[in-house]
């Protein structure tokens, strides 16, 4: 029978002090293990030792000498030749490791000293004159509230950091030259990396918010971002402890404050997919940390690939991310940003994963609209759902290469859109997508005029078509006035993409109808809030006026639902018309006998599938307890 | 190809390890579960939301059984699967190798990267496909011989160029750690399942 970790306190310990053990003694907490460890890791959330405690404080010695030197990474830079000629390359110049935990250990390994390097990557301290070994230490984290806060860990079951080392004896004043973190072998040149470009994160958000509150009426200046835990190891995939050890995958944990760093997969680091020199993945992610502590997601997160219509919280967040890595990497005044992901590099076999154009889209998409990345949405609001058009969007609001629009330097605006606390951050917002953020910004102020900056025309731009309106997607509703009869419509889109032939034949020879839908054209999603527990009952009145009938499905999602998602729904109505036939009105009922109070998404959706025809325009209304349910204001 | 000195040094790096581990798994906590060996180094038939076209489809919509955030996905996939997960030194072995598009292309190429240790007995290591339909799954087989005992990375990459778009994946096959690779990652996974659903 399996033990149970929550009931057997003392073999937890146990197991806590075996794993670290097993990994300690396989060489793997020490850095030097060319094969990932796999069998002392437990899960992404498990609750590890506490990390060691950061060296901080500087000892005051009377008598001392000067210890200096400087400590360097490289990395690996992607390469784009042209013709396909492209991934990641051979090592870089030296770059300064900065700002990160210097440590000195005596021959008995007490710490007796402690510093950080500087923005140059030196350091210098004073220890005790000594003709003992000492042992240098430069950690990989940062701790400093003026710059950033962030700790590069193997695995969250050891939590323990890489380190560059170096043995030095302190009878005199001493420069000891040199650590460098190198590319090969156990690649600790990836662990100052990833510090490094958190550290560049932090201080393009200085940049660019630090003082926003002097621009923007109620903005939050950026000071410095809280700690995020960053898990990497050379040759493991954290997608391993997803079930998928194979397919390569970095991510962030939400409520975790951890980013799970790709290092290659089974031992392999040169062929297959890592992401620890993918700068823009690790920004992307580091974007999902920053959403997650000081902004808010309602995303239900999951895969993504830039080529189809998906969730608007989930096209808002990964877009979000998308837009955040271009502009620290590549600045406002750059004419080309781009998504980048490489596989392998130049000592095994390299290319470009995919890469994908943040400005504008790649010329490629007028052929081949469906390659990641395009995008490209045909009417209004439709970029609401497009993860590259909302990117895109971002984009042209902050960069100073106007294409057909006019604004620049809207990054604080975007950022008092997302982390204004009487707004983006109110309780009773949710399923929050760029619709909401759209209208937030409207409402930003100057002191003397709002909104501050108009971003209408950057919203219209053909490949952006992101909306203000949050008919959208997730518009409250709620009962209490009356809006007209039959005053909502939509109209069927007969999508190509649904009626491919790989469309998994499901329950009795039915076909998916939740395979890749087109969540714009043929769904409507509304925000309704249960006040209090108990009975709820959402009513859906339909009617095709003319032409071919359609048949409109209810289904009332809970608040963190992955759509198409059976447990996610608290109810549904797929019944099919009773009468068939235009004109005529049709009906789809819930009924739920106990509801918890609490925010659902009402989803009125047209069956596409299983149907010969999608069908026509339809009008339809929505009623809750027998009342209309009407677009309202969030209160 | 890797230094046959050092891939020694690391099987028997790992056969230690694998050994040491196995006496400690009496005590592992979670349910330590020794699925059947699927023969698939790679899997295709992963588990995502319906609104994402990724050629891997899904019987209905199911939910990652934690919440995470996940990067954007390639439109190519890639699968091997072996005929023997522990190859040793003399044996012959069947690579059978999977492509699939989640989207029609043209032109994607589809090369076997082979290390050193091993020798073709047939088969086509390098492929061009012009024409690619979207979710269709292409089969690339490859029958070789392991020259030696070592540990060998065999690699299938596809690439294609759509414009001014680059794309490319791989998968991997490991001669002598493939099994207890795949053993191991499947006890990881159930690790993490149990952890999660006791929280």
């Amino acid at each position: 029978m399996p033990l149970k970790y929550s009931k057997l306190s003392t073999i937890k310990l146990f197991m806590i002090s075996l794993i670290m053990l097993l990994l300690t003694s396989c060489g793997f907490g020490g850095g030097n293990s060319q094969i990932p460890s796999i069998e002392g890791r437990v899960s992404p959330t498990f609750d590890g030792p506490s990390e060691l405690a950061f060296c901080s404080t500087p000892l005051n010695y009377g008598s001392s000498v000067t210890i200096t030197g400087t400590a360097t990474y490289q990395e690996r830079e992607a390469f784009d030749l042209g013709g396909g000629n492209n991934g990641l390359g051979g090592p870089s110049a030296a770059r300064p490791i900065r700002y990160a935990e210097v440590r000195v250990l005596d021959s008995s390994g007490n710490v007796i000293q402690c510093a950080e390097t500087n923005n140059t990557g030196n350091f210098s301290f004073q220890v005790p004159p000594s003709s003992a070994t000492h042992t240098l230490q430069i950690n990989s984290r940062v701790n400093n509230n003026s710059i950033a806060n962030a700790s590069v860990l193997r695995a969250p079951e050891t939590n323990d950091f890489y380190s560059l080392t170096k043995s030095f004896t302190a009878d005199t004043n001493n420069d000891i030259g040199n650590l460098n973190a190198p590319v090969t072998g156990e690649i600790l040149g990836a662990a100052f990396h990833i510090l490094d470009l958190i550290i560049k994160a932090n201080e393009f958000l200085r940049a660019e918010a630090g003082s926003c509150s002097s621009a923007i009426v109620g903005c939050n200046d950026f000071v410095v971002a809280p700690k995020v835990s960053i898990y990497w190891e050379r040759g493991y995939n954290p997608n391993s402890y997803l079930g998928f050890p194979s397919s390569g995958l970095s991510f962030y944990l939400p409520n975790y404050s951890r980013l799970f760093i790709l290092g290659g997969v089974s031992g392999d680091t040169d062929t297959k997919d890592t992401d620890h020199f993918d700068d823009t993945i690790i920004l992307h992610e580091y974007g999902h940390f920053l959403e997650d502590l000081l902004s808010k997601s309602d995303s239900p997160g999951g895969a993504h690939s830039g080529q189809r219509p998906i969730d608007p919280r989930l096209a808002l967040s990964e877009a979000w991310g998308n837009f955040l890595q271009a502009a620290i990497i590549y600045g406002p005044s750059n004419a080309s940003p781009a998504y980048i992901d490489t596989r392998g590099n130049i000592d095994g076999n390299t290319g470009f994963l995919l890469s994908v154009p943040l400005e504008t889209a790649s010329s490629s998409c007028g052929v081949s609209p469906n390659i990641p990345g395009c995008d490209i949405p045909s009417v209004a609001g439709e970029g609401n759902y497009r993860e590259f058009a909302i990117s895109r969007f971002f984009w042209d609001i902050f960069d100073t290469v106007n294409d057909s629009e006019s604004v620049s330097g809207g990054f604080n605006e975007v950022w008092a859109s997302i982390t204004s606390g009487n707004g983006y951050l109110q309780a009773n917002k949710r399923f929050r997508s760029i619709g909401l953020v759209n209208l937030l910004q409207d409402d930003l102020s100057d002191g003397v005029s709002s909104p501050v900056t108009d971003w209408s025309v950057a919203r219209g731009l053909a490949q952006n078509r992101v909306s203000n309106d949050r008919f959208f997607y997730g518009q409250y509703l709620t009962t209490g006035s009356s809006c007209g009869v039959r005053n909502f419509n939509i109209v069927p889109y007969d999508d190509p993409f649904e009626d491919d032939g790989n469309v998994p034949i499901i329950n009795g020879g039915l076909k998916d109808e939740f395979y890749a839908p087109n969540l714009f054209h043929n769904s409507h999603f509304y925000h309704f809030i249960q006040l209090s527990n108990g009975p709820a009952n959402i009513e859906l009145r339909y009617q095709t006026p003319s032409g071919t009938e359609s048949d409109l499905d209810l289904y009332l999602y809970n608040e963190s639902a992955n759509f198409g998602f059976t447990p996610d729904m608290e109810a549904k109505d797929e019944s099919s018309p009773t009468t068939a036939g235009s004109g005529n009105i049709e009906t789809q009922v819930l009924n739920i006998p106990n509801l918890e109070a609490g925010h659902y998404l009402i989803n009125v959706k047209v069956e596409t599938v299983n149907r010969p025809s999608v069908g026509d325009s339809t009008d339809y209304e929505l009623y809750s307890g027998g009342s209309q349910l009407c677009p309202t204001a969030l209160p | 190809m890797p230094d046959s000195t050092a891939v020694k040094k690391q099987k028997n790096k790992w056969m230690y390890t694998k050994n040491l581990l196995f006496a400690f798994s009496f005590f592992a906590v979670a349910a330590i579960n020794d699925s059947p060996g699927t023969k698939s180094s790679n899997s295709l038939e992963q588990r995502r939301p319906a609104s994402l076209s990724t050629g891997i489809l899904p019987k209905v919509v199911t939910k990652p059984f934690m919440k995470h955030t996940s990067k954007l996905s390639p439109p190519l996939f890639t699968q091997i699967n072996s005929d023997n997960r522990e190859v040793n030194e003399g044996d012959v072995f069947k690579l059978t190798g999977t492509f699939r598009a989640s989207q029609a292309m043209n032109n994607v190429n589809v090369k076997w990267i082979l290390p050193k240790g091993v020798e073709i007995i047939n088969g086509t290591v390098n492929s061009q496909l012009n024409s690619v339909e979207a979710g269709k799954k292409y089969l690339f087989e490859l029958n070789l011989k392991a020259t030696t005992n070592d540990n060998q990375m065999i690699h299938l990459v596809a690439e294609s160029r759509v414009g001014d778009s680059s794309f490319s994946n791989s998968s991997q096959f490991q001669t002598q750690l493939q099994k207890a690779y795949d053993e191991s990652y499947e006890r990881l996974h159930q690790r993490a399942k149990e952890y999660i659903s006791e929280k």
